[in-house]
């Protein structure tokens, strides 16, 4: 049944013989999943904690009292939010189409976020309304929740600012809200929204990076919204090549600038390999910038 | 220019006119369907579109692709107007320059001057010469050829040359050119000499103008084989016009109109000479009156002349072959 998840799983235990190589540093993989074993959930004793939160066989290896977190305190609501407008059926640089990284990006950090112990949440826009799941607590509800994102095409009118919307009216409480979406440059209405959001949620914004439009070898790149060909002589011709290139990077820097200044946690995506191993260094960067 | 047959350019434009209603209509076509059988699934196109360099891209390109068709139809063109055959048109009156001369010099003691005058006069003109062909023969008593009928004009100089200075030449007694003519009984035997005269032209059956520039003083002395009636009647059966230079017209009433009559008989002109009279004159009023014998009626010649048209097709449609290759249409 788990076809979505067991393909998750297979990447994060590609990772999984690093772990013994490196048990300190950089095995990415067993840092998340011993978490509860970890140095880290421990912390030195304050006045006010609790007796019972005392970990005393850590405290007496460490001469020091250390207080054992609670699973429950760090339990936290990850919302996924998928971006699924028709922009996202164009290819990913190794040839993947972004929904589908999309998709796998929300299953690894809903996969992790389930091993962490979150609830898990989705929202996404269908052809005929957005849809959203919320609290999802075992890998069989996440599995469905995604398997109903799988192909779904957003309708003209949900588009993302929509998607931004309904997060604003409709999320209470702290989350964190992880949007994955593609490259399209955010608005000024969206702009808004996430200054909004940012101060209620802790924000994650993942890009699906699309494969250059003028550097393919020989196939035609054809647009997913309007069917335009573009034209061979457009393809070769160097200027018009660096001239995009710089005004790709131009929008890059912008976007980069406008979420590092809202503090909002920024990671791009370009093919299915990076997935697993971008997620994770994301989130131990992130994990290190939180305490 | 004339086309000689400007249906073929018509159609070769019917043609042209269709392919480009055909090609019209075809490129009004949504271009997403005819994309090759890999399209690779991109987004945000209008990025692209937006950038000034895409907008210049394009625009280099739609002229250049302007200026291809522009020259394939310039091309096409050409070869209908080849196809259809140019053609010039040419009005001509042809100036026949088929003419023979024959020089027939009475080289008796009374015409040493007359004919040193006529040998000077054909001197000059045969520098103008051009197809014409000369023949100098000399009688007095008997008639000897100096040259055949001949248009090799630096033999024909060399002779006149050496005819002249040996007429003119004093000191010299008995000169080369005479040989020949003494070898009868008599003087002056304009009968044998017209006869012999006559007999040097050659390709009687070749449409060449013939004339006889008959230089004598018509005082014969002796008895001729043929009579110059004869001889005269001859010169007609061959179409050799007599012209006759007298010097001494009017001397012998009798012996001057029988000259004359001779010489009319045959279509030619008899011209006495005075001494105010140039030979120079009277040839060149002989050779006007052949010339305005020979130019024919003005005629229309009608020529293939693909030369220009085959070059700007060469130019157009190689132009129109290279730029599709170069830029791989």
């Amino acid at each position: 049944m788990s076809t979505l998840l067991r393909k998750v799983k297979a990447r994060l235990f590609l990772t999984s013989p690093r772990r013994s190589a490196h048990p300190l540093e950089g095995a990415h993989a067993a840092v998340l999943r011993g978490r509860s074993l970890d140095f880290d959930d421990l912390r030195v004793y304050q006045p006010g904690d609790e007796v019972r939160d005392i970990d005393w066989r850590a405290s007496a290896r460490s001469n020091q009292v250390l207080i054992k977190r609670y699973i429950a305190t760090r339990r936290q609501v990850v919302s996924l939010t998928l971006d699924t407008g028709v922009t996202m059926d164009a290819r990913a640089t190794d040839g993947t189409r972004k929904r589908d990284l999309a998709l796998l990006i929300a299953g690894v950090l809903g996969y992790l976020s389930l091993r962490h112990g979150d609830e898990v949440g989705t929202r996404f826009a269908t052809e005929t309304g957005l849809h959203r799941q919320r609290g999802a607590t075992s890998e069989g509800r996440l599995e469905l929740a995604l398997r109903g994102a799988r192909d779904r095409v957003a309708g003209a009118e949900f588009t993302r600012e929509r998607l931004l919307d309904s997060i604003v009216r409709e999320e209470r409480g702290r989350r964190i809200l992880t949007i994955i979406t593609d490259e399209t440059p955010i608005g000024d209405a969206e702009e808004r929204q996430l200054r909004r959001l940012r101060v209620q949620h802790d924000l994650v914004w993942i890009t699906v990076c699309e494969a250059p439009l003028l550097e393919t070898a020989r196939d035609t790149p054809v647009d997913v919204q309007t069917g335009w060909a573009v034209p061979t002589f457009a393809r070769s011709d160097t200027a018009l090549i660096e001239e995009l290139a710089r005004a790709d990077a131009a929008e890059r820097e912008r976007r980069i600038a406008l979420l590092n200044a809202l503090s909002i946690t920024n990671q791009e995506i370009r093919t299915e390999a990076e997935v697993v191993p971008t997620l994770l260094d994301m989130l131990r960067r992130k994990h290190r910038a939180r305490r | 220019m004339d086309l000689a047959s400007p249906w073929l350019l018509l159609i070769t434009l019917v043609i042209l006119g269709a392919s480009i209603t055909v090609g019209i209509l075809l490129g009004r076509h949504d271009p997403a369907v005819r994309t090759g059988a890999d399209p690779i699934a991109v987004s945000r196109t209008d990025r692209l579109r937006s950038l000034p360099r895409f907008t210049s891209v394009v625009r280099t390109r739609t002229r250049l692709l302007a200026g291809i068709l522009v020259l394939g139809f310039v091309a096409i063109v050409f070869g209908g107007i080849l196809v259809a055959r140019p053609t010039t048109e040419s009005v001509t009156r042809p100036l026949s320059h088929n003419r023979d001369i024959m020089l027939c010099l009475d080289v008796s003691g009374s015409m040493t001057d007359v004919d040193a005058e006529v040998i000077e006069t054909f001197l000059e003109l045969s520098k103008g010469f051009d197809g014409e062909r000369i023949g100098l023969t000399i009688f007095n008593s008997s008639a000897a050829q100096v040259f055949p009928l001949t248009d090799d004009y630096q033999l024909v100089r060399e002779q006149l040359t050496a005819m002249k200075k040996s007429l003119t030449d004093d000191t010299n007694f008995s000169p080369d050119y005479w040989k020949g003519t003494l070898n009868g009984t008599g003087a002056s035997l304009i009968g044998d000499g017209l006869a012999a005269c006559a007999l040097r032209f050659d390709h009687i059956e070749t449409d060449r103008s013939r004339s006889l520039i008959f230089a004598t003083d018509n005082e014969e002395y002796g008895a001729s084989i043929v009579s110059l009636q004869e001889a005269a009647g001859y010169a007609t059966q061959k179409q050799i016009r007599v012209f006759t230079l007298n010097p001494v017209d009017g001397n012998d009433a009798g012996n001057t109109e029988t000259l004359r009559a001779a010489t009319e008989s045959t279509g030619g002109a008899y011209y006495p000479l005075r001494a105010t009279t140039a030979v120079s004159d009277i040839i060149a009023q002989v050779q006007s009156s052949q010339a305005r014998a020979l130019r024919g009626e003005p005629r229309v010649i009608r020529a293939d002349d693909p030369a220009p048209w085959s070059v700007a097709l060469l130019l157009a449609g190689g132009g129109f072959v290279v730029l599709v290759w170069r830029f791989r249409l």
